[in-house]
């Protein structure tokens, strides 16, 4: 049952990327309402895991995406997480990201916002530094070409992508 | 105190632990919790904007439990303004995007994501919640959101409590949520982030 749910991500993805003609860097490949899919090289992606103290300490993860007008629109997930899980989060989509071509981005947000220039700076080490365009979105799932995935609230247990994602 | 001389206690004298006992209606436990949610009176009650937030998919699965309890607390500390329902919507959706358990994270549990320290804190006597705390909610209570949803509730208000001795004047909705994840004198990204992330569920709440 997981496995077909697999598969048909898979399936459903590889089409997503030949249905373009050439496959850009960054593409957005499908939209509803304020659910997005991208299409992304993996050299276009950045992450972070932010420390944040209160009564304890926890951290805020982000994926820092270069867009096709060179500014970076940032992902972040909504809930602040416990050390291990965010570092191991990044490991994971490292991986993800060392395997594949293309990178399914699954996220949430408003692109009727109009970029800004912002102060924020991010370094990517083959394409040099941009800066943040203002756009936030929420982070949901991430994935390759060859079903490699990590969903924001599932980690990468399948199916993955959960519940939201991908858009049908 | 004293008590009756004995051989084991020649002085007549022991010491009493102290059982704090407490008034009804400062504590809640989760039989508490059910019978209050459902005997309240649903006259007049605000609840959140639904079929707004249309990317999740059980969006507006909690929104009786969002108007009842906020509602529940507004009335319980005299709040004015009172917090708008919206406001705990757009919460839960940056929290958890109404999932119920989302499993990934073991440091936070539940769709309102309470952390293990802040249960702690919400049950405890003389903790800073003392004023109306919970009592016998375990770890895996967290997972309903029946039980969930009234503990953030009341941690929000809590914030609200903490943000304005920060600012020395009464916040505002973002800056409560920004105080509930930790992040009002927070210079990072993250909290850009997050912050735009609720400006834009909360706007989407509250568009007509």
């Amino acid at each position: 049952m997981q496995n077909s749910k697999r598969n048909r991500f898979i399936c459903f993805f590889l089409v997503s990327i030949l249905s373009g003609c050439t496959t850009p860097p960054y593409r957005i490949t499908k939209q509803q309402g304020r659910k997005v899919e991208f299409n992304v090289a993996p050299e276009r992606i950045l992450m972070e895991c932010e420390e944040i103290k209160t009564h304890e300490v926890l951290y805020g993860f982000m994926i820092h995406v270069l867009d096709e007008e060179n500014t970076v629109l940032t992902m972040s997930q909504g809930n602040r997480l416990g050390k291990k899980t965010c570092f191991d989060g990044i490991k994971k989509i490292e991986r993800i990201l060392k395997r594949g071509k293309h990178i399914y981005i699954g996220a949430i947000g408003d692109f009727e916002v109009p970029r800004v220039k912002e102060e924020y700076k991010y370094t990517y080490p083959k394409l040099g530094t941009f800066h943040g365009n203002g756009r936030a979105f929420g982070f949901m799932a991430i994935a390759n070409e060859h079903g490699d995935c990590y969903d924001a609230y599932y980690g990468d247990k399948m199916p993955c992508p959960q519940s939201e994602f991908p858009i049908k | 105190m004293h008590v009756s001389v004995s051989e084991k206690n020649p002085t007549g004298l022991t010491i009493r632990d102290q059982h704090l006992r407490r008034l009804q209606g400062t504590y809640l436990g989760t039989d508490e919790i059910e019978s209050i949610f459902n005997k309240y009176d649903r006259k007049a009650l605000i609840y959140p904007t639904p079929n707004k937030l249309k990317e999740y998919k059980n969006a507006d699965m909690h929104d009786e439990q969002i108007a009842v309890w906020t509602d529940y607390f507004n009335k319980k500390f005299n709040i004015n303004p009172p917090l708008d329902p919206n406001v705990v919507k757009a919460l839960i959706a940056s929290e958890s995007g109404f999932h119920k358990d989302p499993p990934n994270n073991p440091v936070a549990i539940g769709i309102a994501q309470i952390t293990k320290p802040t249960l702690k804190i919400l049950q405890d006597p003389k903790g800073e919640t003392k004023d109306f705390i919970f009592t016998k909610i375990r770890q895996k209570d967290l997972k309903d959101p029946n039980i969930a949803i009234p503990m953030g509730i009341r941690w929000l208000f809590r914030k609200r409590q903490t943000a304005e001795s920060k600012l020395k004047r009464t916040p505002n909705a973002e800056e409560i949520i920004l105080e509930y994840k930790g992040l009002l004198k927070s210079t990072t990204t993250y909290k850009d982030s997050a912050l735009k992330k609720f400006r834009n569920e909360y706007a989407k709440l509250k568009k007509k």
